[in-house]
C-alpha cells in the first residue's frame, strides 16, 4: 500500500515538470498558432541565467525567477521583432525553419558558454528538502513546481476566458484578418503572446535548475514531449494538459516501479500513448 | 529550354564529380563528404516529395533506422547478401509504412506530425529495449558494401539520386502535380473533384519512407556499424525539413540546393571555425529565411 | 542582397578547395567531439592538447620543430567521423591521429583508418567491441582503460567489502548498457545477487519510479553507471525515498564540480580514473599548470588525458629525432621513421598525472595504456582513496549511515 501510495505522488510530481514545461508552448502553438522549435532552448537559457544569477551574483532562484522570466520575455518579444514577425505571413513550415536556426543559436552559445564543464548545478538550501509522511517521501523543491504549474495553468485559462486579451489571442488564433477587422491589433497581440510563451518557458527554466540541472542540451526533448502533450490534450486546451500531463506522469511512474524494465521502455510507451490517442480521437483526448 | 539543360549539366557534374575529384589531394575526403551530401539530397527529396500532399512527416527517422537495422541484423545475424538485406529492409518498411500510413494520414497538420514523431520514437525505444534481436545500445557491426570502396558507394548512391529525381519529376510533371496540389490546399474539394485523397497520400507515404530506409541501409554498409541513438536520430528528420525550406519547398531543385548548400556550409564552418561554428550556421538558416522566405530558389524565381 | 548572397555562396564552394601548406613542423590530427552532447568532453580534451603544446613549443619543440594540431568535430556521430578522418589523413596528410571520445565513432572509422595506417594514439573509446576492431592494428596505442578494467576493479572492490546484493542502474546508451552487460555476469560470478537491473534514459532522469523499486528491494550497494548529469537528481531522490543501501556507488565519467560540496556527497563512493587529488608529483604540476593557463581546476580526467596524449606523443617524436640528430646527415624514410616512433611508444615509460604509463599488451590488442582505476569515497567534501588498499588514503565507511541519522 505505502509502495502505491508513493507510485501515485511520484507520478503526481513528475505531470508538474511537464506541466510547467508544456504551459508557455501551449500558448504559442495552440493559442496563437506559432509554431516555435526554439521553446527548449529559451527553456535552456532560462536555466543557465539562474545558475548565472544564482552563483555570480548569489541571488536565490525563487527571487531572481521574475527576473528571469522577464529578461526571457524581452528576449522572445525581440526575436519577435526582429525575425518571427517577418516570417508570419509567409507559409507555416518557415516558422519551423527560423525558430530551428534560433534554437541551433542558443544550443551553442550555452555549449561556448559553459566549456568544458558537462553541466550545471545550483544547491539551494532546499534543494533536496523533503518531508517523510509515514514512509512517503515528498520532495520540497518538487511539490513547489507542482504548485506553480498548477497556478500558472489557472491563471492562464482565466485570462484566456475572460480578458480582452486573451479573447483577442483567441480570435487571432481563429482569423486574423477578421480579427484585424474588428479593430484588434494582429501585431501586439502576437507579440505579447509569443513574449509570455517563452517568458513562461524561461520560468519552467528555472523551476528546473532548482530540481534538476542545465545542460546546453536539455531543451530538445522538452520541446518534443510538450508538442505531443499539447497534441494529446488537444490545440489551444489548457485544461487538457493539466490532464494529459497527470495521465502521463502517473503511468510513467507505475511503469517505472512494478514492471521489470519498465523506466527503459518508458519513453517509447509515453509516445505510444500519444500516437493510439492521436488515432482514437484526432482532435486530441481533451477537445471540448 | 535552358532550366532543362542547366539540370541535364548539373546531373552530369555530379556524374563525373569523382574523376575530378580523383585529382584532388585528399580524393577520398570529397568523396566522402559528397556522399553525404547526396545522402542528405535523397532524404530531402523524399520529405519534399511527401509534403506536397499536405502532410509534414517526422517519420524520416524512423524509416531510416528501421532500414539500416532491418539491414544490418539480415547481414549479421541470418548472413543473407547485401543486396538481398536491403531488398528484404525495403519490403518491410513498406508494408510499416502502409499500416502506418492508412491509420496516420487522416490526421493533419502537427496531429500527423507527432503521431509520425511517436512513431519514430517508438521504434528506436523497441530497438534499444530488444536487445536479443538488435545487441541494444552497443550496435550492430557488420561489413561494409565494395569492400568499402568509395568510387562504387558515390555511383551507388547517385544511380539511387537520378532515380529519385526522376520519381519527384515524374510527380510534378504528371496530374499528380494537380491532385496533390489540390489535396494540399482543400481537401474537401480535392475529394468532390473524384481524387482518392487517402490513398494518393498512403502511395505517397510508402514511397517516401521506402526512399529513407534505403538511405537508412547505405548508411549500414558505409559505416559497417550503427547504434540506434545514431540512425535514429530526430536530426535526420530536422536537417531534411530544415533543408526542403532552405532551398525550396514543392520541387525538386529546391530541395536539393537546399541539402547540397547547408552540407557543404557546416563542413566549411567545422573545418575553419571549429569551436562553436553551429552559431554561425544557425545564423545563415535564420538570416536566409529572413530574406528569402521562399528558400535559396527565390533568389532566381523573384526575378 | 541577392548579389550579396551570390557572391557569398561562391567564396564558399571556392574555399573548400584551397589548402593549407605546411614548415617545418609536427602535424597531428585531433579527431574530438566540439558541437553536439559530447562537446564538454572535445572542449575539456583540447583545453589539455592545447596546454601540452604550448608547454612543448615554448621550450623550442621537438629539435626546433613546433607541433600543430588540427582539430576536427567528430559530432559523436560514426558518418561524420568518417569523412574528418578521411580529411585529417588523406587531404591533410597527417601521420598522426590523436583524441577520440565514443566507442561508436572509433568503431566506425576503423576500416577508413586501416586504409591509411597512421600512427594512432587513442585516448578515447572502452567498449569491447572497439578493441576487437582494433585487434590486430599495430601501429594502435590505446591510453583509456578498456571497460572490462574498470568493472573488474570494481568487483574486486565490492568483494572487499562484504556485501552480498547489489542493485544495479544503468543508463540506456552504448556507455551504459555496454558496462553492464559486462558486469553483470562477473557480479554474479563473485557470487553477487543481483535483485534490480534497469535502465534509464540519461538526460531526462525522473528517477523517483526507480529508486521506489530499489528501495523495495533493498540492496547492500546501489551501483549505478551514468553521466554526470544524472548524478545529482539521481542522489536527490535517494535521500528523498529514504533509501538507504550500505553503499551508493555512481560511476559518471565525469563528475559535477559542485557535487563535492554538497552534503548529500558523503559517503558516497566511486570508481575514478582520476582525480585531481591523486598523490603523484606529475598531477600536482599537471594541475598547477592547469590552473595558471584557465585560471581554473581541472574538472575531469579528459583534460590531463588529453594532456597526456600529446606529451606521450612528443617524446615518442623526441626519441627518435634524437637518434637522427646524433648521426648528421641520416635520414629515415617514412615507413622507417614510424616505425621507430612505434618502437619508441612501445618501449615508453613515462611518469604522468595519471601514474606511470607504458603500453602492454590487453586482451586483444598490443599497446594498451593505462589500466588502473581507484575507488574512492567522498568525505567532507574530499575525495579519499579506499581502494586497493595500497594507494589507500583513508578507511572506507561502510555501512554508509542511514539518511536519518546524519546531520543535515
Amino acid at each position: 500500500m505505502n509502495t502505491f501510495i508513493q507510485v501515485l505522488v511520484n507520478g503526481i510530481l513528475q505531470s508538474g515538470t511537464y506541466m510547467i514545461t508544456t504551459l508557455g508552448l501551449a500558448l504559442a502553438v495552440g493559442v496563437v498558432g506559432i509554431l516555435n522549435l526554439a521553446h527548449g532552448e529559451f527553456l535552456m537559457v532560462g536555466a543557465f541565467l539562474s545558475i548565472i544569477f544564482y552563483t555570480v551574483f548569489g541571488i536565490d532562484p525563487l527571487i531572481s525567477i521574475l527576473i528571469v522570466s522577464l529578461l526571457i520575455l524581452l528576449l522572445g518579444i525581440g526575436t519577435y521583432k526582429i525575425s518571427l514577425k517577418k516570417v508570419l505571413d509567409s507559409a507555416e513550415v518557415n516558422q519551423l525553419l527560423l525558430t530551428f536556426g534560433i534554437s541551433i543559436i542558443l544550443q551553442n552559445i550555452a555549449v561556448l558558454y559553459s566549456g568544458s564543464k558537462e553541466v550545471m548545478v545550483i544547491n539551494p538550501p532546499y534543494r533536496d528538502l523533503s518531508w517523510n509522511i509515514e514512509g512517503i517521501g515528498i520532495s520540497f523543491s518538487k511539490t513547489l513546481v507542482f504548485i506553480i504549474a498548477l497556478i500558472l495553468v489557472i491563471t492562464l485559462f482565466y485570462i484566456l476566458n475572460n480578458t480582452k486579451v486573451g479573447k483577442s489571442m483567441r480570435a487571432v488564433e481563429q482569423n486574423r484578418y477578421g480579427a484585424y477587422i474588428v479593430g484588434i491589433n494582429a501585431d501586439r497581440i502576437f507579440k505579447i503572446a509569443f513574449g509570455v510563451s517563452v517568458g513562461l518557458a524561461g520560468l519552467a527554466g528555472v523551476m528546473l535548475s532548482i530540481i534538476l540541472y542545465a545542460t546546453p542540451f536539455i531543451g530538445f526533448n522538452y520541446t518534443l514531449k510538450a508538442f505531443a502533450i499539447i497534441m494529446m490534450a488537444g490545440m489551444g486546451n489548457l485544461r487538457g494538459i493539466l490532464w494529459s500531463s497527470l495521465i502521463l506522469g502517473i503511468i510513467e511512474s507505475a511503469l517505472g516501479t512494478y514492471v521489470p524494465g519498465g523506466t527503459g521502455w518508458s519513453e517509447g510507451i509515453f509516445f505510444f500513448i500519444i500516437l493510439i490517442i492521436l488515432l482514437v480521437k484526432p482532435e486530441g483526448i481533451f477537445k471540448k | 529550354m535552358k532550366k532543362k539543360i542547366l539540370s541535364y549539366l548539373g546531373i552530369f557534374i555530379v556524374a563525373i564529380f569523382p574523376l575530378i575529384a580523383y585529382f584532388m589531394p585528399g580524393t577520398k575526403y570529397f568523396l566522402q563528404v559528397s556522399i553525404d551530401i547526396l545522402m542528405y539530397t535523397i532524404l530531402a527529396l523524399s520529405w519534399d516529395m511527401l509534403v506536397r500532399t499536405g502532410q509534414a512527416s517526422f517519420a524520416i527517422p524512423g524509416f531510416y533506422g528501421l532500414g539500416a537495422y532491418v539491414a544490418a541484423i539480415f547481414t549479421k545475424t541470418l548472413g543473407f547478401p547485401i543486396i538481398f538485406s536491403i531488398i528484404i529492409a525495403l519490403l518491410i518498411s513498406s508494408i510499416v509504412a502502409w499500416l502506418l500510413g492508412y491509420l496516420t494520414l487522416r490526421l493533419k497538420g502537427m496531429y500527423f506530425a507527432i503521431a509520425t514523431l511517436a512513431f519514430s520514437l517508438i521504434l528506436m525505444t523497441l530497438v534499444i529495449q530488444l536487445k536479443d534481436i538488435t545487441h541494444g545500445s552497443e550496435g550492430i557491426s557488420t561489413i561494409t558494401m565494395f569492400a568499402g570502396n568509395k568510387y562504387m558507394i558515390y555511383y551507388l548512391i547517385f544511380i539511387t539520386f537520378v532515380i529519385v529525381i526522376g520519381i519527384s519529376e515524374y510527380i510534378q510533371r504528371s496530374k499528380y502535380w494537380y491532385s496533390f496540389t489540390a489535396i494540399r490546399t482543400n481537401e474537401q474539394v480535392a475529394k468532390v473533384m473524384g481524387i482518392n485523397t487517402v490513398r494518393q497520400k498512403v502511395v505517397m507515404f510508402v514511397i517516401s519512407a521506402m526512399i529513407a530506409s534505403l538511405i537508412g541501409t547505405y548508411e549500414t554498409f558505409i559505416a559497417g556499424f550503427i547504434e540506434p541513438h545514431s540512425v535514429f536520430n530526430l536530426s535526420i528528420g530536422v536537417m531534411a525539413l530544415a533543408m526542403v525550406i532552405f532551398g525550396g519547398i514543392y520541387s525538386t531543385i529546391g530541395p536539393i540546393v537546399g541539402a547540397v548548400i547547408l552540407k557543404i556550409i557546416d563542413e566549411i564552418l567545422s573545418t575553419t571555425i571549429g569551436l562553436g561554428y553551429m552559431i554561425v550556421y544557425g545564423l545563415i538558416i535564420v538570416i536566409t529565411i529572413l530574406y528569402l522566405p521562399k528558400g535559396v530558389l527565390g533568389i532566381w524565381q523573384k526575378k | 542582397m541577392k548579389k550579396f548572397l551570390q557572391i557569398i555562396l561562391t567564396i564558399i564552394v571556392v574555399s573548400m578547395f584551397v589548402s593549407c601548406g605546411k614548415g617545418n613542423k609536427i602535424v597531428m590530427g585531433a579527431l574530438i567531439p566540439l558541437s553536439g552532447p559530447g562537446a564538454a568532453v572535445g572542449i575539456g580534451t583540447k583545453e589539455g592538447m592545447d596546454l601540452a603544446v604550448e608547454e612543448i613549443n615554448a621550450s623550442g619543440g621537438i629539435y626546433g620543430k613546433k607541433i600543430e594540431i588540427i582539430y576536427e568535430d567528430d559530432g559523436n556521430n560514426p558518418k561524420q567521423a568518417i569523412a574528418k578522418v578521411e580529411k585529417l589523413l588523406g587531404k591533410d596528410e597527417v601521420k598522426y591521429l590523436i583524441g577520440g571520445m565514443a566507442s561508436g565513432v572509433t568503431i566506425g572509422i576503423a576500416d577508413t583508418v586501416k586504409n591509411y595506417k597512421p600512427i594512432m594514439a587513442w585516448i578515447g573509446a572502452a567498449s569491447r567491441f572497439a578493441e576487437e576492431k582494433y585487434a590486430d592494428a599495430d601501429w594502435f596505442f590505446h591510453y583509456h582503460p578498456w571497460e572490462y578494467y574498470n568493472i573488474q576493479s570494481t568487483a574486486d572492490f565490492f568483494a572487499s567489502t562484504g556485501a552480498k546484493t547489489i542493485a544495479i542502474l544503468f543508463e540506456d546508451s552504448a556507455f551504459g548498457s555496454g558496462g553492464s552487460a559486462l558486469a553483470i555476469p562477473m557480479f554474479e560470478a563473485k557470487g553477487f545477487k543481483i535483485v534490480v537491473k534497469e535502465s534509464f534514459k540519461s538526460g531526462s532522469p525522473n528517477f523517483t519510479p526507480l529508486l521506489t523499486k530499489v528501495k523495495a528491494a533493498n540492496p547492500d550497494i546501489l551501483y549505478v553507471i551514468c553521466y554526470a548529469a544524472d548524478v545529482i537528481p539521481l542522489m536527490n531522490a535517494v535521500k528523498e525515498l529514504d533509501v538507504n543501501p550500505k553503499l551508493i556507488y555512481p560511476v559518471p565519467p565525469a563528475w559535477p564540480a559542485e557535487f563535492a560540496s554538497m552534503p548529500i556527497s558523503e559517503y558516497v563512493a566511486q570508481l575514478n580514473f582520476w582525480t585531481p587529488d591523486f598523490p603523484y608529483e606529475e598531477t600536482k604540476k599537471f594541475n598547477e599548470k592547469f590552473q595558471k593557463k584557465y585560471g581554473k581546476m581541472p574538472v575531469s580526467y579528459w583534460q590531463p588525458l588529453g594532456y597526456v596524449n600529446i606529451i606521450s606523443l612528443a617524446e615518442a617524436i623526441k626519441a627518435v629525432e634524437a637518434e637522427l640528430q646524433k648521426e648528421a646527415g641520416k635520414k629515415y624514410s617514412d615507413e622507417e621513421y614510424k616505425q621507430k616512433v612505434i618502437q619508441a611508444l612501445a618501449n615508453q615509460n613515462l611518469d604522468t598525472p595519471f601514474g606511470k604509463l607504458t603500453f602492454k599488451p590487453s586482451q586483444k590488442i598490443k599497446y594498451q595504456g593505462f589500466t588502473n582505476w581507484l575507488t574512492t569515497q567522498f568525505r567532507k567534501g574530499k575525495l579519499e582513496i579506499v581502494f586497493p588498499t595500497e594507494y589507500k588514503t583513508a578507511d572506507l565507511v561502510y555501512p554508509a549511515p542511514k539518511w536519518k541519522d546524519r546531520q543535515n
